[in-house]
């Protein structure tokens, strides 16, 4: 019986469609499920039980239904990874992570001798989680090789920079109105802007746009915005902020109303060039200093890793 | 009028009204009472040290070899056999009929066949023997070293001081066996010595905890029985397991007197946001008169990496 590859995630926590597509090139039988769009991804699941299948996940490990549902009401119905792997006892289960800042959040190091193999985007993470499951480095999966080649530097005086918008739950509460009026003192410096793919985004944009904001569509590979800015602005815990920091990019980070959990303290530590602005009025674009490291952040390995995961 | 009826009339009230004003704007009462609650916490101090400095003397004793838990003398203290009774034992070594390991492996209802299994505790090469014809791979013991500074590796038997197991390397197994209750007790407080990471499949250790915690109990770690020795909380042994890496707990057997088997029936389960729920209860409780809040006994507990299937969300 073949094989099916089966890859499964979260919405914006899904990153493994570039590696879905690849796979389907070659003729191998796969399933793509992102658990909240898909109502019932059960029934899919279910279906899979006794067949020889191959686990891909990006999403948290102990993520179940009950847990999901008790902050962020959904129809959808679905398992949690660790309820997959009970259920369907996979050949191999391979994970890769989709946050570069805080790859595995709290209790989920516990579970990672659950994994085949942890696909890791480099160090530190590849010696520190090889304790408890085999690692292999094979750079970040949003650094496609093809975007490794930013534009020509920018040479003129004037700084140009891009703010990531996290937290953005926040912003929608307050309505687009009102979260303009609150991010107009940066905006108004000549900052562009992406937003996190989510419901709201495009209505955002929209009047981000008409408010004469330079917007990036939320669906822009972040990784060539930050290659093509000096300056990465961010809030908040994010992705964002490891991707531009090992980028060798000068980043900041907004405290004003954002969100770090017991957090920020691992945030200073892991990142001690950081930049940090208590409020949004306290930042001044032309006084940021340009800290230029150099880029320590590898490309995804899309031949390796295919290599990996077939090898069965 | 004389000098004196001038003094009654005049300076007298005039000195009381201001002494009066004087020592409440001074608020030397309040101050007099301060002193009186500072001299008293110093006595409590002074009293507590002097308890501490006898439980201190009783540890070394025991630890040394010199005397036991058994003396009486210990019992006294009521904070005295804070562990020094299960750090004991674990030295020691605890001694069960042979009966009652081959009934703790049955018990356990679990399939040992081409397993990795590490053994922590037991002071009994039978566990491993038991295993071995159950078909397990590998068998690797660790047993308690009385010596903090120097372990001993000896026929896949390795000998560490009990709280020093956190610190020494690690192998990964399919299943841990802890079938020592004192073992249990030392660990459940150090977060099972960072096994937890380490076990493929499931935890299935004894414990001694409150025979009533089985229908409703405490987060708070431990209450002390009769013997004065420490007895977990249900919900606390729980907690401990479910942190340390296994997603569904329950408790499979109980021995002791006056304890119903049937009710042992809990199995809690465990997601990062919410902490651990319980998915399967307990029957009520008869109401059994002959059971006290101090009543201890020893109960099986399994631990898993994995939810079961017939409790997937």
């Amino acid at each position: 019986m073949k094989t099916t590859f089966l890859f499964y995630g979260f919405g914006a926590e899904y990153v493994l469609h570039s590696l879905y597509e690849e796979l389907l090139k070659r003729g191998e039988a796969c399933i793509e499920i992102d658990a909240l769009t898909t109502l019932d991804s059960r029934r899919l699941i279910k279906r899979l039980t006794a067949k020889p299948v191959v686990l891909l996940t990006s999403a948290h490990l102990l993520l179940d239904r009950k847990s999901f549902t008790d902050f962020y009401p959904t129809k959808s119905k679905f398992y949690s990874v660790l309820e997959i792997i009970s259920l369907i006892k996979p050949l191999k289960t391979f994970f890769f992570p989709h946050d570069l800042t805080e790859p595995l959040i709290e209790y989920e190091e516990k579970y990672l001798n659950q994994l085949d193999l942890f696909l890791s985007p480099g160090e530190p993470f590849t010696t520190i989680f090889s304790q408890y499951v085999m690692t292999e480095e094979v750079g970040w999966i949003k650094y496609k090789k093809n975007n490794s080649r930013p534009k020509k530097p920018n040479r003129s005086k004037q700084k140009n920079a891009i703010w990531f918008l996290s937290d953005f739950i926040i912003y929608i509460n307050m309505g687009k109105v009102a979260a303009y009026e609150f991010l107009s003192p940066i905006l108004s410096q000549g900052i562009s802007m992406k937003l996190p793919l989510w419901e709201s985004s495009e209505e955002f944009e929209k009047y981000f746009i008409e408010k004469g904001v330079k917007m990036y569509p939320a669906r822009e590979n972040a990784i060539e915005l930050i290659q093509n800015h000096d300056i990465t602005i961010t809030n908040g815990l994010s992705s964002i902020i490891a991707e531009s920091y090992y980028l060798g990019k000068t980043t900041v980070n907004i405290k004003e109303r954002s969100h770090y959990g017991n957090k920020l303290s691992h945030l200073e530590n892991q990142f001690p060039d950081l930049i940090f602005y208590e409020n949004i009025v306290d930042f001044t674009l032309s006084e940021v200093p340009k800290k230029m490291r150099k880029p320590t952040l590898k490309p995804f390995d899309m031949k390796k890793t295919i290599e990996l995961i077939t090898k069965l | 009028m004389s000098d004196t009826n001038l003094i009654k009339k005049y300076l007298r009230p005039f000195y009381r009204r201001t002494s009066k004003r004087m020592f409440k704007f001074l608020k030397l009462d309040e101050l007099m009472d301060m002193l009186l609650q500072i001299n008293h916490r110093a006595f409590t101090i002074e009293e507590e040290l002097q308890k501490l400095k006898k439980i201190q003397a009783a540890t070394n004793l025991i630890l040394s070899g010199q005397d036991s838990y058994q003396n009486e003398l210990y019992r006294k203290y009521e904070i005295a056999p804070l562990e020094i009774f299960d750090l004991s034992t674990a030295i020691a070594g605890e001694s069960k009929s042979e009966i009652d390991i081959i009934n703790f492996i049955d018990r356990t209802g679990l399939d040992f066949a081409n397993k990795t299994v590490t053994i922590i505790g037991g002071n009994s090469d039978l566990y491993a023997h038991i295993l071995q014809k159950k078909g397990a791979k590998k068998i690797h013991r660790i047993e308690s070293n009385p010596q903090i500074s120097k372990d001993i590796e000896e026929n896949n038997v390795s000998f560490i001081y009990p709280l020093n197991l956190g610190k020494a390397s690690r192998e990964h197994c399919d299943i841990l066996l802890i079938p020592s209750a004192s073992w249990t007790t030392l660990l459940s407080s150090r977060s099972f010595a960072g096994f937890g990471s380490f076990v493929k499949e499931s935890i299935i250790l004894q414990s001694r905890v409150n025979s009533q915690t089985s229908y409703s109990s405490s987060l708070e770690p431990a209450i002390f029985d009769d013997d004065g020795r420490l007895s977990l909380n249900d919900n606390y042994l729980r907690r401990q397991l479910h942190l340390s890496g296994f997603v569904e707990v329950e408790c499979i057997y109980t021995e002791g007197v006056y304890i119903d088997n049937y009710f042992d029936l809990k199995v809690t389960k465990f997601n990062q946001l919410n902490g651990f729920t319980i998915i399967k209860k307990n029957r009520r409780p008869t109401k059994d008169q002959l059971l006290k809040i101090k009543d201890s006994t020893e109960k099986i507990y399994i631990g898993r990496k994995l939810p079961s299937k017939k409790y997937l969300s």
